[in-house]
C-alpha cells in the first residue's frame, strides 16, 4: 500500500516553526496530527510518500522537528525505510530532510 | 421692544464670532512657531495628560536616524530618553532636522515604548516629523502614525511601496507570506524563488521565541518581533528590517570558558566585549545553542547562508555591542537591547542561479 501526504494540500501552505507553542502550523503539529497517524499504519515493505511541492517554503526548524522528531520516536533506520519524498520543485530539500533523519538524536 | 432685543442679540453674536476668530488666529500663530499641529504626535502611558508644552525635555534625534548606519548615535538618543523617563520627565522628540532615516529606528521606538510599559514606567512623549519630505513620507509609510496619537494618521493614504511594520510574538506564516507576495509583485520573483525568504523570516520569528528572551523574563521584556520592507524603485531592490528587543544573540548563546572570562573583564571595562565574534560564531553554526540539544540551533545559520549565496545582499546584524556586516565586524560602544537584522533583495540577483 502506498499513501501520499501533500504538506501544502493536506496540512498548510505556510508551515511555521518548531513547536506548537511557537505558533500555528508547526513541525510538531504536523508530526503529531498528520505524520504519525499515517506513518504508524505503514507496515514493513510499504512506504508513505511526502509531497513537498507547493507551499511558500519549508523552514529548517519545521523540517527538523517533523522528520527528525519522527526519527527520534521510531528510529532513523525505520523512518528512512518507510518514507519516500516528492520534491520536483526543489529536489535538494530531500537530502536535507534525510540528513535530519540520520542525525536525529 | 422686539426690535431692540433683536439688535442686542445680533451685537452679542457678532462679538462672539469676532472673539472666536481672534482666538483661532492666535492659535495658528502659536502653531506656526512650534511646528504645525498636524505634523506632531504624542504617546503616553499614565503620566499626567495635562502637561504644558514647556515642561517637555527636548531631545534631538541624530541627523542620520538609522540603526544599521549610525547605531551608536541612535542608541545614545534612546539612552537619553530613558534617563528622562526614569526621572519621570515628559520628552519631546525633535525629528525635524533628520537628513536620512530608516525604519529600524522607528521599530526600536515602538519596542522601546512597549518595554517601558511592561516595566511599569510612566512616560509621555511628543514629537515632530522630519521637515524633509522624503524622510517624512518614509516615516508615514512605516505606519508609525497609527501607533501614536496624531491628527495626520487618518488622512494618510497607505503606500503600495512598503509592507508596513508588522509585529507579533509567535511565528506567523501569514506575515511571512505577505512579504513573499510583496517581493513577487515588486521584483518579479516566482513563488519558488521566494521560498528562502519565507524560510528566513520564519526562522527569525522562531529565534525571537526561543533565544531572544531568557525563560524567566525577569527583565520584563515584551517578547515581540517587528518586520518591515520597502521597495526602492530606482534601485530595483527591496530592503528588509527585522527586529527583536530581547537580550541579544551574544547574551543568549552558550559561551565557552575563555569567553566567559572575557565577558567578565569587559564588564569591568578591561577589554572589549567581543560580541561581534559571538554573533559570527552563532551564524556560522558553531554549536552555540543554550538548550545543548544537537538538533537545535540550525535557524540562524540557515539565514546567514542566504547572505553568503548572495540571495540576501548587504546582510547586517546588530546585537548587544556586536555589529556584523559583510565589510565590517566590530564592537560598538553602546549596546542594542535585542537583535536587528537588515538585508536587501534585488531584481539583479533574481535570476542568479547560484543563490537558489
Amino acid at each position: 500500500m502506498r499513501k501520499t501526504i501533500s504538506i501544502a494540500r493536506d496540512f498548510s501552505e505556510t508551515p511555521g516553526g518548531r513547536y506548537r507553542k511557537d505558533g500555528p502550523d508547526s513541525g510538531e503539529e504536523f508530526r503529531e496530527d498528520v505524520l504519525i497517524p499515517n506513518f504508524k499504519d505503514i507496515s514493513s515493505g510499504d512506504r508513505l510518500t511526502i509531497d513537498l511541492d507547493g507551499g511558500y517554503g519549508y523552514p529548517v526548524s519545521f523540517l527538523e522537528e517533523a522528520f527528525g522528531g519522527l526519527a527520534r520516536h521510531y528510529g532513523s533506520k525505520i523512518v528512512l525505510e518507510r518514507l519516500a519524498f516528492i520534491a520536483n520543485e526543489e529536489p535538494s530539500i530531500v537530502e536535507q530532510i534525510k540528513e535530519y533523519i540520520q542525525d536525529a538524536t | 421692544m422686539k426690535l431692540k432685543h433683536a439688535k442686542s442679540w445680533y451685537n452679542r453674536r457678532a462679538r462672539k464670532i469676532h472673539e472666536h476668530e481672534l482666538r483661532r488666529k492666535r492659535r495658528r500663530k502659536a502653531h506656526a512657531k512650534t511646528g504645525s499641529r498636524s505634523s506632531q504626535y504624542s504617546v503616553s502611558q499614565r503620566l499626567n495628560e495635562n502637561i504644558r508644552k514647556d515642561q517637555y525635555s527636548e531631545i534631538e534625534a541624530p541627523i542620520d536616524f538609522s540603526i544599521h548606519r549610525n547605531a551608536e548615535k541612535v542608541l545614545e538618543f534612546y539612552e537619553s530618553i530613558e534617563k528622562q523617563v526614569q526621572q519621570g520627565k515628559p520628552v519631546f522628540f525633535r525629528m525635524e532636522n533628520i537628513h536620512s532615516f530608516s525604519a529600524d529606528s522607528i521599530m526600536y521606538f515602538l519596542a522601546f515604548t512597549r518595554n517601558l510599559r511592561k516595566r511599569g514606567l510612566s512616560y509621555s512623549f511628543r514629537g515632530d516629523v522630519p521637515r524633509d519630505a522624503k524622510n517624512r513620507n518614509l516615516l508615514e509609510q512605516t505606519g508609525f502614525l497609527s501607533y501614536v496619537k496624531s491628527k495626520r494618521s487618518d488622512s494618510i493614504t497607505r503606500s503600495t511601496e512598503v509592507v508596513e511594520i508588522k509585529e507579533g510574538s509567535q511565528t506567523s506564516g501569514e506575515v511571512a507570506k505577505s512579504f513573499c507576495d510583496f517581493v513577487q509583485a515588486k521584483l518579479g520573483y516566482t513563488l519558488l524563488k521566494t521560498r528562502p525568504l519565507y524560510e528566513a523570516i520564519i526562522e527569525l520569528m522562531s529565534n525571537t521565541k526561543h533565544h531572544a528572551y531568557a525563560d524567566d523574563n525577569k527583565e520584563q521584556i515584551v517578547k515581540h518581533w517587528y518586520i518591515f520592507a520597502r521597495y526602492e524603485e530606482d534601485k530595483e531592490r527591496v530592503r528588509f528590517v527585522f527586529l527583536d528587543t530581547g537580550f541579544g544573540i551574544p547574551a543568549t548563546i552558550q559561551v565557552r570558558q575563555g569567553e566567559q572570562v572575557r565577558r567578565m573583564l569587559a564588564k569591568l571595562g578591561l577589554t572589549s566585549a567581543n560580541d561581534h565574534f559571538l554573533i559570527k560564531s552563532a551564524l556560522d553554526g558553531e554549536f552555540r545553542t543554550r538548550t545543548r540539544e544537537t538538533h537545535r540551533g540550525k535557524g540562524l545559520p540557515s539565514v546567514y547562508k542566504l547572505s553568503q549565496k548572495d540571495y540576501f545582499q548587504n546582510f547586517t546584524v546588530v546585537s548587544r555591542k556586536g555589529f556584523m556586516a559583510a565589510d565590517m565586524n566590530r564592537d560598538m560602544n553602546k549596546a542594542l537591547n535585542g537583535s536587528l537584522f537588515f538585508w536587501e533583495m534585488s531584481k539583479e540577483e533574481r535570476d542568479n542561479e547560484k543563490n537558489h
